[in-house]
């Protein structure tokens, strides 16, 4: 709270102004690089083709042009996808993690096997996934909630097993029993643990729908991508990545705006 | 307020033992080494008595106090609450922390309602809240957040959260250290106050010779390594206390004594003199009757005679007359 009045008084500079640096200088190099002819146009399009590109893709009616009027429905399957294999990872991940921080039997028993499990590169589950789940929603959304599963289950376990035990002690001494101990102050006490699990698996759900949607399914942002790599459009591609860093950031903020809304502990404790 | 809460805990009646420790011993396992902390300890506190447990560092005072609230078993011997071993935590023996324990996701108001929630009606709870927020004086802090306040006010809202709870024993792990000098007194007289106003078993852990003295109605010092009752005695001085008076200078000076050697020298055993002499004179005693403790025991009815009056002078009978 403390630091939210401190940042509003820095300088000069507008700190809404400052995210934006970063993209807009590079945005600048790019577009003079491209003036210069340096770099052939098939390798990095030119920043207004590549804006007309994506103009055409969101905007224009189905039919004007390839790709045109996709992109709804684009979008739509993969937040689905995303949507699907993240709460997945959270109904196994949360609990499984929240007891495996509390409870050393159940840590001995699945840390050993979840962190050699870990150690296997997401990308080496796809041919495996293709052959269970055949090609398109079930295989991108195992995929998700494999890689998101990590990061939620190992965050949790770590913040409910750091949880003051003070805190855990009051409680029981005011005669909160397990059950309810656990809703009203092992969770909101290990709140930010959970939100940097949420956050951190949200984030590679989009990596790995993106893995998922590589592979032939018909809709979705990854599969615009490998579809414009077939047909040799790079302006296509570097449209998909940028939609994807958009909608994966704006994915983020409303994660957090979501849990600050529902959980006290949030709004007060990150 | 007074007589509302004697008929909520009509166990409370004076004399009879709230809390009775006998033979109790406790060894901690580290390893293949096995300490010895807490060796024999007996005692009791009477009903709406307030006992110091006074000791230097590592005299396993902590290690006591968490037996009694129930957050680790004893060891061997026994640790009773009105007759009844003490097993695990409960609301009826509250325990303040040394360090903040306040849930940091909760507003002051939030912390002290927090025992009761869902155990009572929003509108009568509300009260009950407004109420303790009254009694130690934080009704302008009621929606901050415990890393909003300060040190002092932490352990107000600690301490409110608990009494809230009508708690029959009161355990108190060096609240106060923290504090600084001014804060700490301000802090002590408002315990004494509502110590008064509520009227419950007080066992209060400090390292603080100033403190016990100031609060106490009896003193128990221990020893360290393995921690053992060295003294007890009966702090029969008027309240409010202050550092003027003869007997908190002469009670200062003999736990200074006694303390201060046992700090330096944790195995002098000088200062365990009289070992004829037990306390069968003070009422208390009636329901600990344990050989060895009383064997250590200073003499405490001379002290007591001396300021038996002053007891009766302002009209705090704990015990009944002998």
């Amino acid at each position: 709270m403390q630091q939210k009045k401190h940042g509003k008084e820095s300088g000069k500079w507008s700190p809404s102004m400052l995210p934006w640096i970063i993209p807009g200088v590079l945005f600048g190099l790019w577009i003079s690089l491209s003036q210069t002819g340096l770099i052939p146009s098939y390798l990095l399009p030119h920043p207004v083709d590549i804006l007309k590109t994506g103009y055409t893709y969101i905007f224009s009616a189905p039919g004007d042009a390839p790709y045109s009027g996709r992109f709804l429905g684009d979008l739509f399957a993969s937040v689905a996808r995303v949507f699907l294999g993240f709460t997945l990872a959270i109904l196994i991940g949360f609990p499984l993690g929240v007891l495996s921080g509390r409870l050393a039997l159940i840590s001995q028993l699945c840390n050993t096997f979840i962190n050699a499990l870990r150690a296997v590169p997401g990308i080496t589950w796809l041919p495996l996934a293709l052959v269970w789940f055949g090609i398109g929603m079930k295989t991108t959304v195992f995929l998700v909630s494999l890689a998101a599963f990590f990061p939620i289950y190992l965050n949790i376990a770590a913040g409910a097993s750091q949880v003051n035990p003070r805190l855990l002690q009051a409680g029981a001494m005011m005669g909160i029993r397990r059950i309810r101990g656990t809703f009203s102050i092992l969770i909101p006490g290990c709140m930010p643990h959970i939100l940097t699990g949420l956050r951190l698996g949200l984030g590679i759900s989009w990596a790995y729908l993106v893995l998922g949607e590589l592979t032939g399914v018909p809709n979705g942002l990854g599969a615009v991508i490998m579809d414009a790599r077939m047909l040799g459009r790079v302006d296509m591609i570097v449209v998909g990545m940028m939609l994807i860093a958009i909608v994966g950031k704006l994915s983020d903020g409303l994660l957090v705006i979501a849990m600050k809304g529902f959980f006290r502990s949030a709004r007060r404790m990150v | 307020m007074k007589r509302e809460h004697t008929q909520q805990n009509p166990v409370n009646q004076p004399g009879s033992p709230a809390l009775e420790v006998l033979h109790l011993s406790k060894h901690f396992e580290l390893g293949e080494t096995s300490t010895l902390v807490l060796d024999d300890i007996t005692f009791c506190a009477g009903a709406g008595e307030l006992v110091c447990i006074i000791g230097c560092s590592g005299c396993g005072k902590t290690t006591l106090l968490n037996i009694l609230a129930g957050f680790i078993p004893p060891g061997s011997g026994s640790v009773k609450m009105d007759g009844n071993p003490i097993e695990r935590p409960g609301p009826e023996r509250c325990v303040v922390f040394q360090e903040d324990a306040l849930f940091p996701w909760l507003s002051v108001r939030e912390n002290i309602a927090f025992g009761l929630k869902r155990r009572m009606k929003k509108k009568l709870l509300d009260l009950e809240v407004e109420r303790f927020l009254a009694l130690v004086g934080l009704n302008e802090f009621r929606d901050h957040l415990p890393c909003e306040i300060s040190g002092g006010m932490k352990q107000r809202v600690a301490l409110a959260r608990v009494l809230i709870l009508k708690p029959q024993v009161l355990l108190m792990d060096e609240p106060f250290v923290s504090l600084d000098y001014h804060l700490r007194k301000e802090m002590q007289n408002l315990l004494v106050s509502l110590w008064k106003e509520l009227g419950q078993t007080i066992i209060f852990v400090t390292h603080d010779i100033d403190e016990a003295i100031t609060l106490a109605d009896r003193i128990i010092v221990m020893d360290i390594a393995p921690g053992r009752i060295n003294q007890e005695f009966n702090v029969g001085l008027p309240r409010p206390r202050s550092e003027e008076q003869t007997g908190y200078i002469f009670f200062r000076k003999k736990l200074l004594s006694s303390y201060g050697a046992l700090s330096f020298n944790p195995d002098q055993t000088t200062i365990r003199d009289n070992p004829q002499e037990v306390w069968g004179g003070n009422p208390v005693s009636k329901h600990c009757s344990s050989s060895k403790a009383s064997g250590r025991m200073h003499n405490p009815e001379i002290i007591c005679q001396l300021f038996d009056n002053q007891d009766k002078a302002i009209g705090r009978k704990r015990y009944p007359e002998s």
